[in-house]
């Protein structure tokens, strides 16, 4: 957990540096009055990344024994790996048909018996095709 | 009179039920909250009309947070944080045979709790959206710095990782155009960004997605519910009698509980618990943590008791009390509505729809609790795999659906991803939603303010006594730990000095 943190707030600060210098591209011609645009986005990064810098060096100096929690497992892997696919496919193929296939491999991966979760999928992605289509009027 | 014509129609009363079954659901099944819930079905009442929307939304707040204390008094499990201290009580109770009496305490107080919170909020919200109506920039931009130090000072464990998070929030909240001349900022060439970053999708990445990742790694197990017979469930006229004081007094101290950003029904509940205790007469104190209904009341009551509180910062203010009222912040907007003092003066009919919505929800509650305690126990043996899998697809189509585009599922995939690291490295995810919410609001009126007071001055953030309290009220909360950690260190001090 401890160098987890220490990498998420090394890539935080990475990613405020880079968006600190893309503060200077901002188009301020229009700006007559006041302190202009980049002034806030610059005073916010400049925050954060002090904060970062902050934790990354209470992380360093911490002498907790590391904590084992875990934050991937296979099955979570899995599962975020079939979303990513619903999400990719969504526009490309016909929605029930991505919306069924996912959900029942999601209901595999999350190990639930293979006959309801068939039955499982089929319905609530009818379900949902229906309400959002039929009562929404919005194309899937 | 339209209003509450409005307000009985078939539709509403439609949605209003429809809001209270889920609610039932989300807050009975442990692991999902209401907070989760109102996200991901947001982007289905954008089609209804406001009043529709809304009574679905706010029933299911209202539902979602009394049907939380069923798994806490049934199976010792809170359906929510909210209902941590309902388990102090309620399961005792359950042990003792008195399920059914402690779930009818659960149903009556929670319902009482809302209703009288609500009453506080017809009450207090038009005076204080009066007073509000005179604040300009420089007040403005010091009520939302209050608001996100109260989110972040209570939030969370540590007030660093509040901090951080709450900025995080805050620069999200810079992407798109400038809102003083329209300037693109970080859009990067995409159209998609010059909008900035819908709202609604992170909300749903965050606490509905993420949570199910959460939850994933957690894997809890099945809920193995009781067997045993619910029997009498409502309470008798000796036992509402020894309610009525830790009920008075927690209505009362959950509305202003709630009124506090940040300061939800986890903080509301336990503080009335212990008040309740506290006042209790000798020989009942000793009930309390055993299967008192004095103590389970308390905390029923408080439960539903914040959400007048919430409702009143958030109408009055445009300051979210809990998560679940800036998730409701973003619903209003997307009607086009904007919470805070002047929709009391351009849209009073809405601020009347929400009051009379809050009211009916709440007997609602009661009806449901009542009618509904022998069948709770079958709602807890519901597979949460089946859940988790169904709100993915909720959350995929109700992004799709905000505006019909692709980007917003990728804004809420990823904001589901940033949902479990913070959630694993224990940052409050509260700051991050409110910095957003309160950006836009905090940085025009910070630079309009400037603008006004003369551009290099600052003084007039200083010189105006609401923002100068609001201002060191703001600085107080964000470095009371290290106050308190002087304090003690200056009394140990002192302890040592005395001592030689």
């Amino acid at each position: 957990m401890k160098n987890l943190r220490m990498i998420m707030n090394a890539f935080v600060l990475i990613v405020c540096s880079y968006l600190f210098w893309e503060t200077f591209q901002f188009n301020t011609n229009f700006n007559a009055q006041g302190l202009g645009p980049a002034f806030f986005p610059r005073a916010t990064l400049l925050c954060i990344a002090f904060l970062n810098i902050v934790e990354i060096v209470s992380a360093f100096k911490s002498k907790q024994p590391q904590e084992q929690h875990s934050i991937m497992s296979k099955q979570l892997l899995l599962f975020i790996t079939a979303i990513l696919c619903f999400v990719g496919l969504f526009n490309s193929l016909p929605f029930l048909l991505v919306a069924i296939v996912t959900l029942f491999l999601m209901s595999l991966i999350l190990k639930l018996k293979l006959v309801s979760s068939l039955v499982f999928s089929v319905t609530i992605s009818l379900a949902v095709y229906l309400i959002f289509t039929q009562g929404f009027n919005i194309i899937l | 009179m339209g209003v509450v014509t409005d307000l009985f129609q078939i539709g509403t009363i439609f949605f209003i039920l429809l809001g209270s079954v889920l609610g039932l659901f989300i807050g009975a099944l442990p692991g999902l909250t209401a907070t989760m819930g109102i996200a991901i079905l947001t982007p289905l009442t954008f089609w209804l009309p406001p009043e529709q929307g809304l009574a679905m939304l706010i029933s299911i707040y209202c539902t979602g947070l009394f049907a939380s204390g069923i798994p806490a008094i049934l199976i010792n499990t809170p359906g929510t944080p909210a209902s941590m201290a309902t388990t102090f009580d309620g399961y005792p109770l359950t042990k003792q045979g008195k399920a059914g009496v402690a779930l009818g305490v659960n149903a009556i107080y929670s319902g009482l709790g809302g209703l009288i919170s609500t009453i506080f909020l017809i009450l207090l919200a038009q005076p204080i959206s009066t007073f509000a109506l005179s604040f300009g920039a420089a007040e403005y931009f010091a009520l939302s710095i209050f608001g996100l130090s109260m989110m972040i000072g209570i939030s969370g464990k540590s007030v660093k990782k509040g901090l951080l998070t709450g900025f995080i929030g805050l620069f999200l909240a810079t992407i798109g155009l400038d809102p003083i001349v329209s300037t693109p900022r970080f859009t990067f060439d995409q159209s998609a960004l010059y909008e900035g970053i819908s709202f609604i999708p992170i909300m749903i990445g965050l606490f509905g997605v993420g949570e199910i990742f959460d939850q994933i790694l957690k894997k809890q197990e099945t809920v193995n519910a009781v067997q045993q017979k619910i029997g009498r469930v409502l309470p008798s006229r000796q036992e509402h009698r020894e309610m009525a004081k830790p009920f008075a007094m927690s209505s009362i101290l959950s509305t202003f509980i709630g009124a506090i950003p940040g300061a939800g029904g986890d903080i509301a509940s336990i503080v009335t618990w212990e008040q309740s205790k506290r006042f209790a007469k000798p020989d009942k104190k000793r009930e309390f943590n055993n299967g008192s209904l004095s103590g389970l009341a308390a905390t029923c009551t408080a439960n539903n008791g914040v959400i007048g509180g919430a409702f009143t910062t958030m109408l009055t203010l445009g300051l979210p009390g809990d998560a679940v009222t800036a998730i409701l912040i973003g619903s209003l907007m997307m009607y086009g509505l904007q919470p805070g003092p002047n929709l009391f003066v351009e849209n009073p009919d809405i601020v009347t729809t929400i009051f009379g919505l809050l009211l009916i929800s709440n007997v609602v509650v009661i009806i449901v609790g009542l009618f509904g305690a022998h069948i709770f126990s079958r709602i807890m043996r519901l597979k949460q795999e089946y859940i988790w899998t169904a709100v993915i697809l909720f959350s995929v189509v109700g992004s799709y659906a905000l505006n019909n585009t692709i980007f917003d599922v990728w804004v809420m995939f990823v904001s589901g991803l940033v949902g479990l690291l913070f959630r694993r490295l224990d940052y409050p995810l509260g700051p991050l939603i409110l910095g957003l919410i309160l950006g836009p609001m905090a940085e025009s009126n910070f630079r309009r303010a400037l603008v006004i007071g003369g551009e290099t001055s600052y003084s007039v953030f200083f010189t105006n006594p609401i923002s100068l309290i609001l201002l060191s009220l703001a600085v107080l909360t964000l470095f009371s730990p290290l106050i308190k950690r002087l304090l003690i260190i200056l009394r140990q001090k002192g302890g040592d000095n005395h001592q030689t």
